[in-house]
């Protein structure tokens, strides 16, 4: 029985077709994009990792661009509200509450010495610009919790935040804008 | 070389490596070709990794997208189709990477396999054929690309170690462990 499983999967396997068609065509998509350039992060390969420390001063200015065009976007989404949904509201209502119990022990009072640090100021800036984000998107969400652009949106931007959070413990703990080195 | 206006008499078709060298210098029409015979390819291992259709759809964008771009570093040295499965392959991983870091936060594994459509595809292909890559879809997304990679694009337990940064024996225990699910599933 055991062998004749394992002969009806190999079989499955070999005669397994080398193509398969999608439901769309995507070429349209494909060729409206060929005259944009090739964003940088495409080009690196599979098990290339940048270090958080170069990452961080780059990653700053494009996390509060990104974070403007969502305060201009977001209430776009604040339209037709959708048929309620209990579960995903439940869903929104976990996520949200374990998101802020990562952020409370991100910013613990034992964890604060990096906000001394004089550029932590503009990691709070776009911390708070961040938050504000945030909001509008959950209240977009909660509105209409099967879409799923918003939900990708309030993904991103709660992970944005624990991304900043992050990189504000890393700069040097204790630190003051009048240390020496 | 520009394929735009070839004669409708002319009874050769261009090789992959003509089209190539004439999509390099911008000719979308040879691209187009290379898309019409190797899109079907891509999107089956896009498919198969991926478990879902619309990521399959991302994948298979974002790979000939990268592929115009990189065309030029094309030299006709190695059989294009295989330049372009291991690019393809590459964008699959990179674009799947992404996607785990981006919901893994969050959601589960079952809500995101509970989001695989019944339906894998489109391509009209017997039972069996369709059977296959049912149960591809319904197996935990390590076990998944270990399997697919194995069993289906032919890779060594080491390759596939190398290509997902784990260990070759933890590649050998997800497809002894997909092996086991998919029996189970035919039961």
């Amino acid at each position: 029985m055991i062998k004749s499983k394992d002969d009806r999967l190999d079989s499955l396997i070999a005669s397994a077709p080398r193509e398969l068609a999608p439901a769309t065509d995507n070429w349209q998509a494909i060729a409206s994009r060929l005259d944009r350039p090739l964003p940088d992060t495409e080009t690196l390969p599979y098990t290339e990792k940048s270090p958080d420390t170069e990452k961080a001063p780059r990653r700053l200015p494009l996390a509060i661009a990104a974070i403007a065009m969502l305060l201009v976007l977001v209430p776009l989404f604040n339209r037709e509200p959708a048929p309620t949904d209990d579960g995903l509201h439940a869903l929104i209502d976990s996520i949200e509450l374990a998101h802020q119990q990562e952020v409370a022990v991100l910013i613990a009072p034992s964890q604060l010495a990096w906000q001394k640090v004089g550029f932590s100021d503009s990691i709070d800036a776009g911390l708070t610009e961040l938050r504000e984000a945030a909001k509008l998107i959950l209240n977009a969400l909660k509105a209409n919790p099967q879409d799923k652009q918003l939900w990708q949106l309030w993904l991103w931007v709660q992970r944005r935040e624990i991304e900043l959070l992050t990189q504000g413990q890393r700069l040097p703990q204790g630190a003051t804008q009048g240390d020496t080195l | 070389m520009l394929f735009t206006q070839a004669s409708p008499n002319e009874q050769q078709q261009p090789d992959d490596t003509e089209l190539a060298a004439a999509a390099a210098w911008g000719d979308k029409h040879a691209f187009e070709q290379l898309y019409r015979r190797h899109h079907q390819r891509i999107y089956a291992l896009a498919l198969r990794l991926a478990g879902e259709p619309s990521v399959a759809d991302e994948i298979l964008q974002e790979s000939f997208v990268r592929l115009w771009h990189k065309l030029p570093q094309f030299r006709g040295e190695s059989q294009f189709g295989s330049w372009f499965y291991s690019l393809a392959l590459n964008q699959a991983l990179n674009t799947l990477k992404q996607h785990r870091s981006f919901w893994s936060r969050f959601m589960p594994d079952w809500h995101l396999h509970e989001a695989a459509p019944s339906e894998p595809c489109a391509h009209g292909g017997n039972d069996d054929e369709l059977l296959l890559d049912r149960l591809i879809l319904r197996l935990p997304e390590r076990a998944r690309l270990v399997f697919v990679l194995i069993a289906v694009e032919g890779f060594s337990h080491d390759e596939v170690a190398r290509l997902l940064a784990i260990s070759s024996g933890t590649s050998k225990a997800h497809y002894h462990r997909a092996r086991e699910l998919m029996k189970e599933m035919l039961s």
